[in-house]
Parts: C-alpha cells; structure tokens; sequence
C-alpha cells in the first residue's frame, strides 16, 4: 500500500498523519465501508483538494481529521495529538485550539450578527485576530451588523469563512462550501479561503467540485469507494489571483 | 391500528419525559382539587350526618337559675319546637396524674343521653341512668389523652368537698365536636373534661332542685330565630339570662363553620392555578410538537386526510396526557385528602369522619384538565392546519432576532458574544419565556403557602401572648372578689407580678348587630394584659370609652369614635351607651376592654375583681398551680405554655401534610415547566448547539448557553414570586382568618429563602436531567443537514 506522501515539498515532518484508516457503518446485516484503510500525511501549510464523487468517503476523512468522528480501525495524529481514542474533552481542545471548519450549510447563529458570529470564536481563541480584518478579507466589511437570514447564502459562507480563520487555526478545513451555491457565488467563497491559505499560511483542505481550485491546490487527492485511488501535484502552485476561474 | 394511532405512539414513546412531567402537572391540578373537596364533602357530611342524629339544637341559653316550671311558658314561644333545660356548671376535677389544673364542664342529662336535643353518641359504656348519683359519662377528647376506662373514677371539687364519679361510658356530643373551655382560645383535651351526669346528681352537687341554668332550643321548622331570641330573652332576664345565641356562636359549631369555610376555599383556588399552568404548559409543549410535524401534517393533508382526522389525532394525545394525569392525581388527591381527614379526627371528634371520594370532584378535575389542554392543542393547532399544504411543507420562516434594548443598557464589555445569545433567545421567544418565570412564579408562593404556618403561628403567638398577655399564669374567682384578694395572691411563693381584672359577660349591639362576649377591666399601669393598637403600640384602656379588637369592630361594624350600646349580662344588668375609644390588634378571640373602674362603676360593684393575670418565677409554677387547684376561692387556674404546647403539637399534623404536599407541587411545577421549556429548547436549537461543539466550544459552555436563558427566566421568576407570595399569603391570611384567630400575613426571611432554594434545587435538576441530552449532541449530524 503506498502512502501519499506530497513530492515535491516533503520538508520537514507531516502534520497530519494517518496510517490504515477505516470507517464501518453496521445497519442491521448491511455493512457500509465509509473507509478503507486510509493512509494519510499532509505537510505544514499545505493546501489539499479532496475530489470523488457522492458516498465516497471525503466527509468521514475529514471528519476524524477534524477530531468530530472516530475511525472504526487505524490511527490519526495531528502533530503530537492522537486524534484516535481520545476523549470528548481532549478533542474539543484540538478543536477548540487548532481547527477551523466552514461546511455546506454554514453553520452560523442564528442569533447573531455577522460581526458576533466572529466574535463569537475570539472568545475561546488564544491568537485571535481582528474580526473586522477579517471580515474585510472575506469582503463583508459592509454587512456586519446583519443577522444570518438576512444575508445570502454566498454572505453567509462568506461569514463562515471568516469565523473559521478568525481565531489563526494551524488547520482550516472545508466539506463542500460550495455545494449550497451558485457557480459564480461558489468561486467568490473559494477564493476568500485561498486567500487566506496564502495570507496566513494555514494548512488546508477542501472537500469540492469546484475543478478550477486544483490549480492552485498544491496536492489533488481523488477519493473512491473509500480509498485514495489517485494523487496529483502541482509542480507550480497558481496564487488566489491567477487562477483561472 | 391506523397509521395515525401508530405515529401517536412513537410520538408519546419520544416525548416520554415530557407527557410524564405534564401529566403530573394535570395530577397535582386534579389531585389538590379531588383531595380539597374530598375533604370538605367529608367533613361537612360527617357533622350534618352528626347534627342530625344527634339533633343539634338551634339555640343556647345560659342563665343564673330559673325554676322547671318556666318551662311549658318558654315553649309556648311561637317558633320553638323543643326546649331542653339543664343544669351546666364549670367545675374543678382532682388529677393528680398532671401537676397542670385540670377542669371541667359538668352538663345534666334528662334522659340518660337519648335526650330531645343535643343526644349523647355513646363510643363505649352507656350514658347515666335517671336516679344514679354517682356516675358519669366522660367525652372522649379526655378520655384518650389520659388514658381513662370505663369504671375509673373521676374526682370533682364541690363546694369544697371532693365527689367522685364512675365513669361509666364514652361519649361524643354535637355541642362538644371541638370542646375549648370558655375562655380559652384553643382547646386543651389532656386538662378540660366534658361530665355528663344524671339531673339528679347535678341537682344535689349545685343545689338546683327542680330549676336549670342552661337550655338548648330547637326550631319549628322555618322559624326565624331572631324574635324566639329576643323573646327567650325577654321571659328569662329576671332569671340571670346572658342572653341566647345561635348556632353560629356556639363555640363548637362556630369553630367547625370556619374550619369548613376554608376548606371550601382551598378546594376552589388552589387547584385552578394548577390547571392553568398545566393548560399553558400543555399548549408550549404541543405546540412545539405541532410545529417539529408542519410539514408532516401538510403532507398528510395534501395526501387528502381531512383537517379533522388530524386535530382528532392530537386530541388523542392530549386524552392520554389527561388521562394519566387524572388517574395519578384521583390516587394522590385519594392520599391527600385522608391524611387531612387523619388530621382532623384529632381535632374534631365525630363519630363517623371517613375519608370518602366524592366522585363528581373526580370527574370534574379530570373535566377541567380535559378542557384546558384541549384548548391549547387546539389554539397550537389552528395556526398550522389553516396553512396551505404547500407552505406548510416549507419549513417555518426563522425567528425574527433583533437587537434588544436591554443589550443598550448592557456595558460593552459584558456584551460578549454568548450573553447576546442568551438574551435574544430568552427575547426571541416571550412566550416560552414568559412560560418558564410563570410557572416559577407561581411555584415559590406554592412553597410559601406550605411552610408559612409556622411564621403565622409564631407571629400570633408572639402578638397574643408575649404582646398582649404576658401573664404565665390565669386564675379565675367563681364570683367576683374585693381587690384585698390581689395582696393575698401577691404573697404566694412564687408570684411576681400579680395584676386583678375584672371580666363581665356584655352583650355589644351596633344598629342591628350584636355580639355576646365579655369585657376585661384593666387598671391603668397593668403590665401583663396590655391592649396593643393597630401600630402595635401599647395602649391604656381609657376612663370614659370602651376598646374593642378589630375583628370584634368588623363584626359590630363600627370604628373608633362610634358609640355602641353595652348591656352588662349579669349583676344588675345594666345598660349605657358607650363610644369605642381605640381599636386594637389581637390574633386571638374577639374581646374588648374598659378601664376597671369605669367597669365597675358601670355594674355597681364597688372595687372588685373576678380573675387575676400572674407572673410567676418558672421554678415555682407547679407548686403553686398545685396549691391553687385546692382554694375553693379559685375557680380555674391555666398556665399558658401548657396549653400552648398542646395545641402546637396537634396543629403540627395539620400544618405538616399541608407543608408537604404543596412542597410536591411547587416542585412537580418547577421541573414540569423547566424541564419541558428546556426540551423544547434543546430539540430546537440542536443543531445551533451541535454548530458550537464543532467549533470548540465544551459541552459545559454549551450547556451554559440553553440554559444561561433559563437561569434568567428562574431568577426573574423567583423575583416575581416574592413579592407575588406576599400577595397570595396576605389573601389567604384573610380567607383563613375567622373568629377564633386572626391569622397574620407575615412570613420569615428564611421561609422566602428556604422556598427559593427549593424552587432553585427543582430547576438545577430538571436541567441536570436535560443536560444528559446536551452532552450527546450529534455533531456529524448536525453537519450533514440544514437546520
Ligand atoms: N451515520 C451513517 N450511517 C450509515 N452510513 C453512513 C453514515 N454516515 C456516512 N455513511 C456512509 O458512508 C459513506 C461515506 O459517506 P461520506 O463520507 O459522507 O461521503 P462523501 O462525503 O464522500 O459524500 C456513504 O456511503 C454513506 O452512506
Ligand atoms: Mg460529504
């Protein structure tokens, strides 16, 4: 079994780092292979696209990598954390210290503006930056004292974003921020992460179709029936700005 | 089965904790009203089953002395059925058994107790035959707190000489349900006996052959008992009368009317507070589920099920709820109500006072709750079935959340971000909110009501005896006395304080109204009785006025500065009319005071007392109590710690199945309401919740943030409920005030706090229980779906 080891950028030691993943769903007789026997390094800074089609496993790699799920066999570390068998409360650590996530349907507060839904995560942050940086990153410096409904969905993932790397995480990690929305609506969402990918230098990975973002991805892993079946790298990484779209 | 039976079980099985808590809403409802009116149908049936037995006479007549022969007159008066003379004395009985003076009423029997009226119901034994002088029947109060049988003796002081009595049955009287010795406030069964004994024997003990000092009066039927009053009082003035009362104020009876009174007050109040928190609990919680199925209830429609199928559907619910919560409230309403009939068999002596289930209360109850929750499914319901199938089955339109104008006023620096989510929630949803601090609100004067008793007892005890009477030691002369006897008391062993007054049987009348009670002179610098006005400052009785209680007033219905009509019901009888000079404050009876020497000057009596209020160095009251039960000057002596302690204890009952049930229901309120809010809450904002773990918040800050909202919705409830319990106690305070005792609407400090943290435990509870929920949030879940 090979490992997917990134080729060019190999310095140093992975940050992610997973050996024989697998993820059974029992329903009665049947069995779902959500995983199967995954191995897994991802490098400092690094920006991952996961491809594959429905069902084939890209949410439950992402996340145990994301500390939300735990594998049926195998091993997850994320630097000196094992992401395998720890409990709630050491996971909410990892989460808490280290993690940003944007999903499909945002995830926002309902009861809170733009501006607080940010703030929101500061309050648990140790290295937090300045919300309203932030929101100027993602372009929503003028909307920050609207409540989510009465944002768009593009707004609001736009708002989600900015709250997952409000607080400067090691990771950010996205499952399909673009699944919700419209082509055009998608490539403005995208590019607010790789900007910041670029900017901060978080590492990422992000679960899309979206095939114009490969260009600037430095690995395309394509995922299948719950296995990795292919790998690309991009011997020259485009910028946010020259991709494209 | 249908598939709508089916979905009505799974639904019931998913909300189990909540129909569990709101069907014990609807019991506590159910249960309260059941056990109250149980208990006062009980009662009630047990004493007019009693009054009619033992024909219950219409009215009372106490007078000095008049000869038999008066007799046929008096029943030729139009309007008296039936008149039964007696002779009726107050007498002394020897126990050595208690180093406490023990007394007793001794009443004569015509027909060895099968008499015309007031009939005696023999518990063992039987009543004194005609002709046998020396045995007596004994009721039974005496009998079981001292522990006598039949064929023991009972030794009577008479004129000095001690007589003794076989006792030779037990028995109960109407006239003696609840037996208090004149003067007293409450009754003491272990020192106040009731004697009846053959008329022979009476005769000879009084010296009374062939007259009567006391008559028991029935009415033809449909008689106005007012002219045959003032005719019986008319015909018997020159022998003595003090006047005839109705039954109203016969003490037994008055005692039994106001008790039943209150009973019927509780079972029409309290429980409708229940049904109203349950009827609004009911409607949230349904609510809530009616909405969580929107869409299923529009795909149902669109499928073609008429809007009828569906509201039956829920009503089926609603009927499970109902029918749980009556079956569990009639078993507990069942409990309840014998335990007070328990209680009160110490106190009323009945000869049949079952516990019985009045069944149309149990219909009724269940009747109510029916009702109430029907209501509010139904008002849940009307807001999704009129919708078009098509919007229903988009999911509802989000909240509305606004910035508030509270977060204005907050600084800046606690407008963080989890606080904000709070309040817009707890202001995103009023009338959830409101919900939660109602039935709060609503729990702590629950709790109040239960252990407020005590603050009251204390209170008035406080006022009545160590305000107004601050005498340890009462003792009364057979007849009234020259002053010299105060200096013959004063040097008794013991004795430091010793202060005479004079007590005169008055009758009171205002306009119409009257009121037969007594006076007490007091001297001007009496320390032991001191009268206390309404500010509860001391005050003198005054030369040229007359002092009535407050309740005393209410029934003359006059204020001070009024003048009142006063009859002196012995001596010369005289009458004068008299202005009230103050009204004052006391919890205990109605009575009134004038200066002693305007009293005396009143009755023409020279400078003469009839009772004497003592202080007496605690070490030396038994000694000395000891030696009074033996001076033929001395009618009666009573220590008042005694007979407090002894009431204390038999109230203690009373007051404690009260405290203990109403404690239940505070709390089945408090975690029915805060549970179910906090179920509702979690079920809908789940997925909010789930949103924060993802993003590294804990499961106790998450846990902090549902229920930071009920922690302001429990402190505001519990502000409201303070000031609230002041209000329902101040009402009930008056409901339960009566004749006897004027209860005091006060409550202790520690009474607020202990009810507070009852109310607090209840909700810490009910959120520990739902915090189990919080701590296994879904959160792949959460991610996979849109809210
Ligand atoms: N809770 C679950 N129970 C049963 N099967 C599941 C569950 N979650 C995911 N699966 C199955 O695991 C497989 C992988 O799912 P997922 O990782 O969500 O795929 P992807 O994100 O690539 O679409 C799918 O076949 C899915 O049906
Ligand atoms: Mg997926």
């Amino acid at each position: 079994m090979d490992a997917y080891p990134p080729k060019q950028n190999s310095e140093g030691l992975p940050v992610f780092h997973a050996r024989g993943l697998s993820k059974t769903y029992r329903m009665g007789e049947i069995e779902v292979h959500a995983l199967r026997d995954v191995d897994l390094d991802i490098f400092e800074g690094e920006f991952v696209v996961l491809l594959g089609p429905s069902g084939s496993g890209k949410s439950t790699l992402l996340n145990i990598l994301g500390g939300l799920d735990s594998p049926t066999s195998g091993e997850a570390h994320w630097r000196d954390h094992n992401l395998v068998g720890a409990t709630d409360a050491e996971l909410t650590r990892y989460r808490r210290e280290h993690v940003g996530f944007v999903f499909q349907f945002y995830n926002l507060i309902p009861s809170l503006t733009v501006l607080e839904n940010v703030a929101l995560v500061n309050e648990i942050a140790d290295k937090p930056l300045d919300p309203l940086e932030v929101l100027e990153l993602v372009g929503l410096e003028n909307r920050i004292d609207h409540f989510p409904a009465q944002l768009s969905g593009g707004e609001q993932q736009r708002v989600a974003v900015a709250r997952a790397i409000v607080k400067s995480p090691d990771v950010l990690l996205c499952d399909e921020p673009t699944g919700a929305l419209d082509y055009e609506t998608g490539k403005v969402v995208l590019a607010a992460i790789a900007r910041a990918n670029e900017r901060l230098g978080t590492t990422t990975i992000i679960i899309t179709h979206n095939a114009a973002i490969a260009g600037m991805a430095d690995r395309v892993l394509r995922l299948g029936g719950g296995r990795i079946v292919s790998e690309e790298c991009n011997s020259h990484r485009l910028s946010a700005n020259e991709v494209h779209w | 089965m249908s598939m709508l039976d089916r979905k009505l079980l799974r639904d019931i099985g998913a909300m189990r904790g909540q129909v569990l808590s709101i069907a014990l809403l609807v019991a506590s409802g159910v249960a309260v009203f059941v056990g109250s009116v149980s208990t006062y149908e009980s009662l009630s049936s047990a004493v007019s089953r009693f009054y009619e037995t033992a024909r219950f006479p219409q009215l009372f007549v106490t007078l000095k002395r008049a000869p038999l022969s008066i007799v046929p007159q008096l029943n030729t008066i139009p309007g008296v059925a039936t008149i039964e003379p007696r002779i009726v004395r107050e007498v002394i009985v020897d126990w050595p058994a208690t180093s406490q003076p023990v007394s007793a009423r001794m009443v004569s029997l015509n027909h060895a107790g099968d008499e015309r009226l007031a009939r005696l119901h023999l518990r063992r034994g039987t009543a004194p035959e005609p002709g046998s002088a020396r045995s007596a029947a004994v009721n039974e109060a005496f009998v079981e707190a001292n522990g006598v049988n039949l064929g023991h003796e009972i030794r009577v002081l008479l004129n000095g000489k001690v007589e003794a009595y076989h006792v030779s049955g037990v028995a109960l009287s109407p006239e003696y349900v609840y037996a208090v010795k004149p003067g007293l406030p409450i009754p003491d069964d272990r020192l106040y006996a009731i004697l009846w004994v053959d008329r022979s024997a009476a005769e000879a003990a009084f010296d009374m052959k062939a007259a009567f000092n006391d008559a028991v009066v029935s009415l033809a039927p449909g008689a106005d008992p007012k002219p045959v009053i003032d005719e019986l009082d008319r015909l018997l003035e020159p022998y003595g009368s003090i006047g005839a009362v109705a039954q109203r104020d016969q003490p037994s009876n008055r005692f039994l009317e106001d008790e039943l009174n209150q009973q019927k007050v509780m079972s029409t109040t309290i429980p409708f507070i229940f049904f109203g928190v349950a009827a609004f609990l009911l409607n949230s919680a349904l609510g809530r589920l009616v909405s969580a199925q929107r869409e299923q209830i529009a795909a149902l429609k669109a499928l073609g099920f008429p809007t009828s199928a569906l509201i039956l559907h829920y009503l089926k619910l609603v009927l499970v709820i109902v029918l749980i919560g009556s079956a569990l409230g009639i078993a507990a309403g069942w409990g309840f109500g014998t335990a007070m009939i328990a209680s009160y068999q110490g106190f009323f002596r009945l000869p049949e006072l079952h516990f019985g289930l009045t069944p149309w209360s149990a219909m009724l109850g269940t009747a109510i709750s029916l009702t109430a929750a029907s209501l509010g499914v139904l008002t849940a319901l009307r807001q999704v079935v009129g919708l078009a199938p098509a919007v229903a089955m988009r999911p509802a339109a989000p909240l509305g959340f606004r910035r508030s104008w509270v977060e204005a006023l907050l600084p800046r620096t606690v407008a963080r971000s989890r606080r904000l989510m709070i309040l817009r929630n707890t202001a995103g949803r009023p009338f959830r909110s409101l919900l939660t601090v109602a039935g709060v609100a609503f729990a702590i004067p629950m709790m109040v009501l239960g252990i407020f008793w005590r603050d009251a007892i204390n209170e008035m005890i406080a006022l009545q005896f160590n305000l107004v009477e601050r005498g340890n030691t009462m003792v009364t002369f057979p007849h009234p006395m020259d002053r010299s006897i105060m200096r013959d008391l004063a040097r008794e062993p013991g004795v430091l304080v010793v202060e005479g007054q004079r007590i005169v049987p008055v009758r009171l009348r205002a306009g119409q109204r009257s009121y037969l009670t007594s006076v007490i002179g007091l001297s001007a610098g009496d320390q032991l009785r001191r009268p206390h006005d309404t500010m509860l400052r001391p005050i003198a009785a005054t030369p040229d006025g007359i002092t009535l209680t407050r309740r005393l007033a209410e029934r003359l219905d006059v204020k001070a500065g009024d003048v009142i009509a006063v009859e002196a019901m012995e001596g010369r009888r005289r009458k004068r009319d008299l202005p009230v000079s103050a009204i004052v404050d006391e919890s205990i009876g109605m009575a009134s005071y004038m200066e002693i020497e305007t009293l005396n000057r009143f009755t023409d009596e020279g400078d003469v007392v009839s009772a004497a209020s003592l202080y007496v160095d605690q070490t030396m009251t038994s000694a000395l109590v000891r030696k009074f039960k033996n001076l033929p000057t001395i009618e009666s002596v009573s220590m008042k710690a005694y007979t407090l302690s002894s009431f204390m204890e038999k109230i203690a009952g009373l007051v404690f199945v009260t405290a203990g049930i109403l404690a239940a229901f505070a709390t089945i309120i408090t975690v029915g309401v805060v549970y179910n809010s906090a179920r509702i809450s979690l079920q809908e904002r789940a997925w909010e919740l789930a949103s924060l773990r993802v993003l590294g918040f804990t499961r106790g800050e998450v846990a902090g943030i549902l229920f930071g909202e009920f922690a302001i919705e429990i402190v505001l409830g519990i502000l409201i409920g303070l000031p609230l319990s002041h209000a329902v106690i101040g009402l009930i305070a008056r409901f339960h005030s009566n004749e006897s005792f004027q209860i005091p609407a006060v409550i202790a400090p520690q009474t607020y706090f202990i009810a507070a943290a009852v109310v607090l435990t209840a909700a810490a509870v009910s959120a520990y229980i739902v915090k189990g929920r919080v701590d296994k949030l879904d959160l792949v879940a959460a991610l996979k779906t849109r809210e």
